[in-house]
C-alpha cells in the first residue's frame, strides 16, 4: 500500500483480515527463502548472528572513546535489506509490525499467520526457517555446522500482561519511553525491556543472539521495535541523535546512522502513528 | 533442570540516616554477562531464600525482573569469549560480549524495608528462555547463568 510515494507498513493484524496481502506476504518470504545467494533470507539472517554476527546490541565505543547506540539505527537497516528483497519479488509487500502490547496478542499470543505450522500440506514459510548454514563464523572464528527448521516455545499470552505490569513499574513500558527525550535513555529501555522480554518469551531459536534473525517472526518483532522509534522520532525529532552518532557507518548495509534517521526519505511509513 | 540462583552479600544501607529523603531509589546490577542463555532473571530484596517456586508477589520481597537476550555460549576453547582479552588493532568492530548494565527501580521497596532494617541481599532467580538450549552451544552451562560484577543500590534525592 502507497500513500504520497512512500510504502505503507501494517500492522500485521489487518494482513491478515486481507487473504491477498497474506499470501503475497508468504509468497515472497518462500521465494527469498528458496535462494541460496546473496538474494535470499538465509544471506540476510547471516548478518545478524551466525555466521557474520555484525548485530550491536548493547552500547560500544567509538576510537574517540564516545558512547555508541547502534541498536536502533543498525536494525532499520537491517529491517530494510529483508524488505528490499521481498519488494524485488512483489513490489506490493512490505514488512508488518507486530504488535505485542495488544489486547489481541495478551489473548492469543504470537499471530496466527505466524505460528500456523503448514498452509495445506506445506510448511508455512513465516513459522519456521531451515537454518542450513556451513562455515566459519566471523566473530569467533570457529566453525559452524547446523542443518534444521527454527523452533520456538513461546510462554502463555497472559505471561505477556503480567510483564507488561513489571516494565511500566520500572519505567519501561512504551508510553514511559515516549516522553523521555533522550535518544540513549529511550534506546536501552526499548532494547532492555520490551525487545529483550520477546525474545525470551518465544524461546527457541529467537532466544539465543547468534540464530534468532533466521526466526521469519523477529522481522515482525524488529519492525514494531522501529515503529515505535519512529512514533518517538515523531514526538522528539527525526535528528533527535547525539551528533557523534549521525557519521557512524552500519556494517554491512553501506550507510551511516545519518542515512536511515527519517523514514520518509527511505520511502517508508507506518500505517498508523498509535502510540500504543 | 533449572538454572542456580545468585544471592549477593549484604548491600549496607541506612535510610534513616540519608541527609535528605529519596524519591526515587535503583538497584544497579553492573557487568552482567549475556555471553551464554537468554533468562529473565527475577529480583527479590531481601528474601534469601526466594527460588523458583516463589510467586512474583511483592509480600515475598519480589521487586521486579530483567531480561538477558544471550548468545548462547562460548564456541571456542577455554577462554575464547573472554572479553578483556587484547583485540587486533585491524577489527574496529566492537567484542559484542562486553558486560552490560542493567537497573530496576527499587525505591518503595527500600523504603519499606528500609524502616526495619540497614542490611539488603539480593536474590536473583533465573528463569531460562523456553526451549532455546537447543540454540545454545551443547556445552554451553545452563546452570549458572547470572554471572556479574557487583550489585548497587543508587538513591536520589530531589536536590
Amino acid at each position: 500500500m502507497y500513500k504520497d510515494s512512500v510504502y505503507l507498513r501494517e500492522n500485521i493484524r489487518n494482513i491478515e483480515n486481507n487473504i491477498t496481502q497474506i499470501r503475497r506476504l508468504r509468497k515472497a518470504f518462500q521465494e527469498i527463502m528458496d535462494r541460496v545467494d546473496n538474494q535470499g533470507y538465509a544471506h540476510v539472517a547471516n548478518h545478524h548472528g551466525y555466521l557474520d554476527n555484525l548485530c550491536p546490541h548493547g552500547p560500544t565505543l567509538d576510537p574517540e572513546g564516545n558512547i555508541i547506540h547502534k541498536f536502533l539505527p543498525w536494525h532499520r537497516a537491517y529491517l530494510l535489506k529483508l524488505e528490499r528483497l521481498l519488494q524485488e519479488r512483489d513490489p506490493t509487500v512490505s514488512v508488518p509490525w507486530w504488535d505485542w502490547r495488544s489486547e489481541t496478542s495478551k489473548k492469543i499470543g504470537i499471530p496466527k499467520s505466524f505460528s500456523q505450522d503448514k498452509i495445506g500440506k506445506k510448511v508455512n514459510p513465516l513459522s519456521k526457517f531451515n537454518i542450513n548454514i556451513k562455515g566459519k563464523d566471523r566473530a569467533s572464528k570457529v566453525d559452524i555446522s547446523i542443518n534444521r527448521y527454527t523452533t520456538r516455545n513461546p510462554g502463555k499470552p497472559h505471561e505477556i500482561i503480567h510483564t507488561q505490569k513489571a516494565l511500566s513499574l520500572n519505567e519501561q513500558d512504551i508510553p514511559q519511553l515516549y516522553s523521555l527525550s533522550d535518544f540513549r535513555q529511550f534506546s536501552e529501555r526499548l532494547r532492555i525491556g520490551w525487545h529483550n522480554f520477546i525474545h525470551v518469551w518465544i524461546g527457541g531459536d529467537m532466544g539465543v543472539v547468534n540464530t534468532a534473525a533466521y526466526d521469519p517472526i523477529f522481522f515482525i518483532h524488529h519492525c514494531n521495535v522501529d515503529r515505535i522509534w519512529a512514533v518517538w522520532q515523531t514526538l522528539h525529532g527525526v535528528d533527535s541523535i547525539p551528533s557523534h552518532m549521525k557519521s557512524v557507518v552500519l556494517e554491512p548495509f553501506g550507510m551511516t546512522v545519518k542515512d536511515i534517521l527519517d523514514i520518509n526519505s527511505l520511502n517508508y511509513d507506518y500505517a498508523s502513528v498509535s502510540t500504543t | 533442570m533449572q538454572p542456580e540462583k545468585y544471592v549477593s552479600n549484604k548491600i549496607k544501607l541506612d535510610i534513616t540516616k540519608l541527609e535528605n529523603e529519596f524519591y526515587r531509589a535503583d538497584l544497579i546490577i553492573h557487568g552482567l554477562d549475556h555471553s551464554g542463555p537468554s533468562y529473565e532473571g527475577r529480583v527479590f530484596i531481601n528474601n534469601p531464600q526466594a527460588g523458583h517456586d516463589t510467586p512474583d508477589d511483592s509480600a515475598q520481597g519480589y521487586t521486579g525482573s530483567f531480561f538477558v537476550f544471550g548468545h548462547g555460549g562460548c564456541l571456542g576453547d577455554e577462554g575464547h569469549c573472554e572479553v578483556n582479552r587484547p583485540s587486533s588493532r585491524f577489527n574496529l568492530i566492537p567484542n559484542p560480549l562486553v558486560p552490560e548494565k542493567v537497573s530496576l527501580i527499587v525505591t518503595e521497596k527500600l523504603k519499606e524495608l528500609g524502616k526495619t532494617t540497614d542490611e539488603f541481599t539480593i536474590t536473583i532467580v533465573p528463569k531460562l528462555s523456553r526451549g532455546s538450549e537447543r540454540a545454545c552451544q551443547k556445552d554451553a552451562d545452563l546452570k549458572n547463568v547470572v554471572l556479574l560484577h557487583k550489585i548497587t543500590i543508587e538513591t536520589y534525592d530531589k536536590d
